[in-house]
């Protein structure tokens, strides 16, 4: 009789711990949405090597809530609990320029500096959007964090959300990446509208070749600028630019391999599930959420339309010497944007390669959007 | 108010630091690029001039010496008598790699003795592994 007790307790109590009885209908619901998304990273390919991590890592954390638990006297906290202080402590989205500093060819932009401007415009989405935030209730950390996202570019997006609004991760990092997946879809309707056909149809002037030189110098000049002037940048675009200086100097073979696959591939592992863990149901299901989502796509909307429309004038002020079309790959999401720029310009004019001059821009939107990250922060932190 | 206050705060805050740093960087790269072209172009010239200098001087010596066969052979002649003709071939060309066409005569070959048993593939394969620390 005892052993049946000891059983029947034994299996009430493993009922009890059970997702069955702890989960609540939001993370049922998460769960939902993280098949989804799974679905959309592996069958469709959008962005799939975040998407797929920060998929399942909300799909686990839905699970099993306690894996992302602090600490207490009792239990030492959760692995992604861990994991997480690299986002929150600000280490993974510098580290994420790292590599991407060391797969960086700053070439064209050396080339053209005049593709900066591009870059600078495309960020006015990231402002325009911080005053819709504030509109619709937003208070002013949590408006930064969401304008960051017309930024297009996902590290930037985290780095700034860590430190003005952690609560806000999970959905601005899940908003900022799907828009970088869907830039093939959002972007060429508003490069469509906002061109003629003869703009989009302009044959740009082939690029001077840079120097080896040149190229080594940048990073150096670009880091000893922005972190002079702007120190509250320097932690992303001082990592950027290490990385391309690993890569231009040529002296550091291994190093910069490693920066290119072993850690980023490491670090977008880490940044990755537990941004994903930060989506809970009791978190990500509410209005604000909607809101963000509704406003992220608002900025990044702003921003393609503003590179565009400095890109016609920069059409205009060269006597028809510049595609206005490389305007949209202001919007960092490197490289897909200056893809996207030249499969809209190839469309009128099958003879056109525009994607050199629009990596010019596309680069500069890197470096300009760790700059508006900066004002951000030091003005609201 | 205090609300509008901020808005437009950032906003023309935003604006003015993100286009001033990019123009910043315009000028500055603009600039050194300039200078960088120069150099590298001057550089490229003394180059081309001194490299006609010594084909000039390579051309007249060969002339007054009955040279292009004498030339040929010279590598071939310096080398000691147990060095294949082929292994001169390998040494000639690798030289010229190293260090620019035209720009290095081989005045002997000879087998060197080795102060150990570490075959030379060895010895560059331990130099690359350990060239960082």
């Amino acid at each position: 009789m005892e052993i049946l007790n000891g059983f029947v307790d034994s299996v009430v109590g493993l009922f009890n711990s059970s997702g069955l009885c702890v989960l609540t209908w939001q993370n049922y619901v998460m769960i939902g949405i993280s098949i989804i998304l799974l679905y959309l990273a592996i069958k469709k390919q959008y962005e799939p090597l975040l998407l797929l991590p920060i998929a399942f890592g909300m799909l686990l954390v839905n699970l099993y809530p306690p894996i992302m638990a602090a600490p207490t006297d009792s239990s030492n906290g959760g692995l992604f609990y861990y994991l997480y202080q690299g986002v929150k402590l600000g280490i993974y989205p510098p580290l994420i320029f790292l590599g991407i500093g060391a797969m960086t060819d700053f070439g064209p932009l050396i080339a053209n500096p005049k593709s900066f401007i591009l870059g600078a415009a495309a960020q006015i989405g990231i402002f325009i959007t911080f005053i819709g935030a504030i509109l619709l209730g937003f208070d002013p950390k949590a408006a930064g964090s969401i304008g960051i996202i017309g930024g297009a570019d996902g590290p930037t997006a985290i780095f700034v959300t860590s430190i003005l609004k952690p609560e806000f991760l999970g959905p601005i990092a899940v908003a900022a990446y799907s828009y970088m997946a869907l830039v093939p879809i959002i972007q060429p309707p508003i490069m469509k509208a906002l061109t003629t056909k003869k703009e989009r149809s302009v044959v740009m002037e082939q690029l001077r070749p840079v120097s080896k030189l040149e190229k080594i110098m940048f990073p150096v000049i670009v880091v000893i600028l922005v972190a002079i002037f702007l120190p509250d940048a320097a932690p992303l675009v001082g990592m950027l630019m290490l990385g391309n200086l690993f890569k231009e100097s040529g002296v550091v073979d291994r190093i910069c391999k490693a920066a290119q696959n072993e850690l980023m591939n490491i670090v977008t592992i880490f940044l990755g599930v537990t941004v994903g863990a930060t989506a809970t149901g009791e978190v990500f299901l509410s209005l604000d959420t909607l809101k963000i989502i509704a406003l992220g796509l608002a900025a990044f909307c702003v921003g393609t339309a503003c590179g565009v429309l400095f890109g016609k004038l920069m059409y205009k002020l060269t006597g028809g010497k510049v595609n206005p079309l490389i305007g949209s790959a202001g919007v960092s999401a490197v490289p897909m944007a200056a893809r996207v720029a030249q499969k809209v310009g190839q469309k009128e004019n099958p003879g056109n390669f525009l994607l050199m001059h629009a990596m010019g821009p596309n680069v500069a939107g890197v470096i300009g959007s760790a700059v508006a990250a900066g004002v951000l922060i030091s003005i609201l932190k | 108010m205090e609300n509008l206050t901020l808005c437009l705060t950032i906003l023309i805050t935003g604006f003015v630091v993100v286009f001033s740093v990019l123009i910043m960087l315009i000028l500055i790269i603009k600039i050194y690029g300039t200078i960088v072209s120069k150099a590298l172009a001057s550089a490229e010239n003394k180059r081309n001039e001194k490299q006609r200098a010594i084909r000039e001087a390579e051309q007249s010596k060969a002339k007054k010496t009955d040279g292009a066969l004498q030339a040929a052979q010279a590598p071939w002649e310096s080398a000691q008598p147990e060095i294949s003709q082929e292994i001169v071939a390998v040494i000639a060309a690798a030289v010229d790699s190293t260090y620019g066409e035209g720009k290095a005569r081989i005045t002997g070959i000879k087998r060197s003795k080795a102060p150990n048993s570490r075959p030379a593939w060895g010895m560059a394969g331990v130099f690359e592994n350990t060239k960082p620390f």
